[in-house]
């Protein structure tokens, strides 16, 4: 075996490369369960890459087929349903293991100074990953996806001078059809996949620059013992992996509950309306996104114009681009920060959660209403966030991690 | 609030599981898993559905493979068809109805729908609201209408079951309707009964391998 480490590493830098990213790599000893979502996220990634490409043998990606393949899948090849399932629970998870990720790190402040980089990548994945999931939910071609594909593609017209012209070029025919069907399906095979492997691969990378945030927002590496080891950091490897594998273990079996015993969730993960064919001809009663994309079209429902509802709904993903800059505050963590910064937080995750709920229900009048009033409560996060972060009163926080 | 919370997250999984394996083979009262439920309901369905409703998902020797029949045996194949008033020379043909299309929209003015997928569109609790819901209508051509979707093109295909010639006691009809539901059921869903049994086992294996990862700390 040392035969051929040495023989390997003579011609790839794989001994520096393990020394500098696994058992010299010191991450906080005092890193909790919110840490675990990124690395799990990249599991679920895999997952749904290796399903993914077991059910492109199967599935045929035109109009007048797509839905019968999809149901060969589930009756006739062995094991398919498998396949499917664990591609839709994959799915499903992503976005849990996503928005809980995305939360630990507003709840810590590791899109601070010097990981504004990091955060930025974790955006652009982000929509990326909301990018893929609606091009993977037309494939299915039931009238749930039709609809929604024709809904959301029709929100491109609002753009001045040649929104409409767009809104063709990328459906690909004047609706939504077979054309839209097949770019799709190319987008979401190998177009966006692509692009996701490099955005994740250089926001690993830029993580491991600057290392990793903690729950106290303390700087490790300020404090260093007499070989450069930070003192209040475990090595990667062996500690810290053991650690993540218990995390492992806990969410694999979370995973293969629902799997196994729940995989539509009761119309949350697989509607009930997708098991119809797409028909053109038939517009469905209501027409609403997966449960993950609820909070913002929630939003984009709640406004009476379309060009500002699609505005706002963009918006307020893309404002999380800024966030970096908006938080002005001498400190990391949520743990040290003034009480304006806790209800602030707890009002946006609130509303979010709340808009969340609000999407997947029709619309009647009161809801407008509430759905109206939490996109205030969420736009006055970030708007508040310069004036809270820099008046507020914060406790000291500690040199050195002490738990 | 933090000790609430450490003291669930550690109970979790097991709570999540519970609750999931509960709830999940609750179905409404609607079990897929008994297997003479199966057969019969599968019976029902040929003898009062099966003439004019399609089901293009159901695979016969699936069906039969799932109620463990040797399908190797072509007596034993045969006495459970007959058993199920199943008529199917070949078991791999999607199943199909025997009223041509355009004379269902001739006699009805729609063709009746492919129940495949019926209970995951409408749930248990609606098909047995609906199936109960024909009341006699003079006025309408079929001579019935449904109270739950009104002016309905179907229809009352049970109606010999409650009122003349097949007469059976409510509670029997209740149990026949709940077993053609346990049925559709397994036809919009056949992966469930095999799904569940591997589950199981792959729980206990992560359960085990979690109790195993945690000494590693």
């Amino acid at each position: 075996m040392n035969f051929f480490l040495k023989w390997l590493d003579l011609r790839l830098p794989i001994l520096a490369a393990w020394r500098k990213h696994a058992t010299e790599y010191y991450v906080p000893k005092n890193l909790n369960f919110f840490y675990y979502f990124g690395f799990l996220m990249l599991l679920v990634l895999f997952n749904q890459m290796i399903t993914g490409l077991w059910l492109a043998m199967f599935y045929t990606p035109s109009a007048d087929r797509a839905f019968d393949s999809v149901q060969l899948i589930m009756h006739d090849v062995n094991f398919g349903w498998l396949l499917r399932y664990m591609h839709t629970t994959g799915a499903s998870f992503i976005f849990i293991l996503g928005y809980l990720h995305i939360f630990r790190s507003i709840l810590y402040g590791s899109y601070q100074k010097p990981r504004e980089l990091v955060w930025l990548f974790g955006v652009v994945l982000f929509l990326l990953l909301l990018a893929e999931a609606f091009c993977g939910y037309l494939l299915p071609w039931g009238q749930m996806s039709y609809w929604g594909a024709q809904v959301i593609t029709s929100l491109f017209s609002v753009i001045p001078f040649f929104g409409d012209g767009l809104m063709t070029w990328i459906r690909g025919d004047y609706v939504v059809g077979d054309a839209t069907l097949h770019r799709f399906y190319a987008l979401h095979v190998i177009g966006i996949p692509l692009i996701l492997i490099f955005v994740v691969a250089f926001h690993i990378f830029s993580l491991r620059q600057v290392g990793s945030n903690n729950p106290e927002g303390i700087e490790i590496r300020e404090h260093l013992d007499s070989a450069g080891k930070p003192l209040d950091g475990m090595p990667f490897y062996p500690d810290y992996m053991a650690k993540e594998v218990f995390g492992l273990a806990v969410f694999l079996l979370l995973f293969a509950v629902v799997l196994f015993f729940a995989p539509t969730m009761w119309g949350y993960f697989i509607e009930a309306a997708n098991v119809v064919p797409a028909n053109p001809m038939v517009t469905p009663d209501d027409i609403r996104p997966i449960w993950y994309m609820a909070p913002f079209y929630a939003m984009l429902r709640a406004i009476p114009d379309k060009t500002f509802g699609v505005v706002i709904m963009n918006a307020a993903v893309l404002v999380l681009l800024v966030l970096p800059w908006l938080d002005s505050s001498p400190v990391r963590s949520i743990r040290y920060k003034g009480i304006w910064s806790k209800l602030a937080l707890m009002g946006f995750v609130v509303s979010f959660l709340l808009l969340g709920y609000l999407g997947g229900l029709a619309v009647t009048e009161p809801r407008i209403w509430l759905a109206r009033g939490c996109i205030v409560i969420y736009w006055g996060y970030f708007f508040l966030m310069p004036y809270i972060t820099r008046h507020e009163t914060c406790r000291a926080v500690p040199e050195r991690i002490t738990s | 609030m933090k000790i609430i919370f450490l003291f669930a997250k550690s109970y979790l999984f097991i709570i999540c599981f519970l609750c999931l394996f509960i709830s999940s083979n609750l179905n409404a009262g609607v079990f897929t898993e008994d297997r003479s439920a199966l057969k019969r309901g599968a019976r029902f369905y040929m003898d009062y559905c099966s003439g004019c409703h399609e089901l293009r998902e159901f695979r016969v020797n699936r069906f039969l493979a799932d109620l463990d029949v040797n399908l190797k045996n072509p007596r034993e194949v045969k006495l459970v068809l007959s058993q199920m008033g199943l008529i199917a020379n070949d078991l791999t043909f999607p199943f199909q109805s025997s009223m041509p299309a355009a004379s269902a929209k001739k006699w009805f003015g729609v063709v009746p729908p492919d129940l495949s997928f019926a209970m995951t569109q409408f749930g248990s609790t609606w098909m047995r609201h609906y199936l109960k819901a024909f009341y006699p209508d003079s006025t309408r051509a079929m001579g019935c209408n449904n109270s739950l979707v009104p002016n309905i093109a179907m229809p009352n295909a049970l109606e010999t079951l409650i009122s003349k010639t097949d007469q059976i006691s409510a509670e029997n009809f209740d149990r026949a309707l709940d077993d053609m539901l346990a049925f559709l059921n397994y036809v919009a869903d056949p992966s469930a009964v095999k799904r569940r049994q591997i589950g199981v086992g792959v729980m206990i294996f992560l359960a085990l391998l979690m109790f195993v990862v945690r000494k590693l700390n």
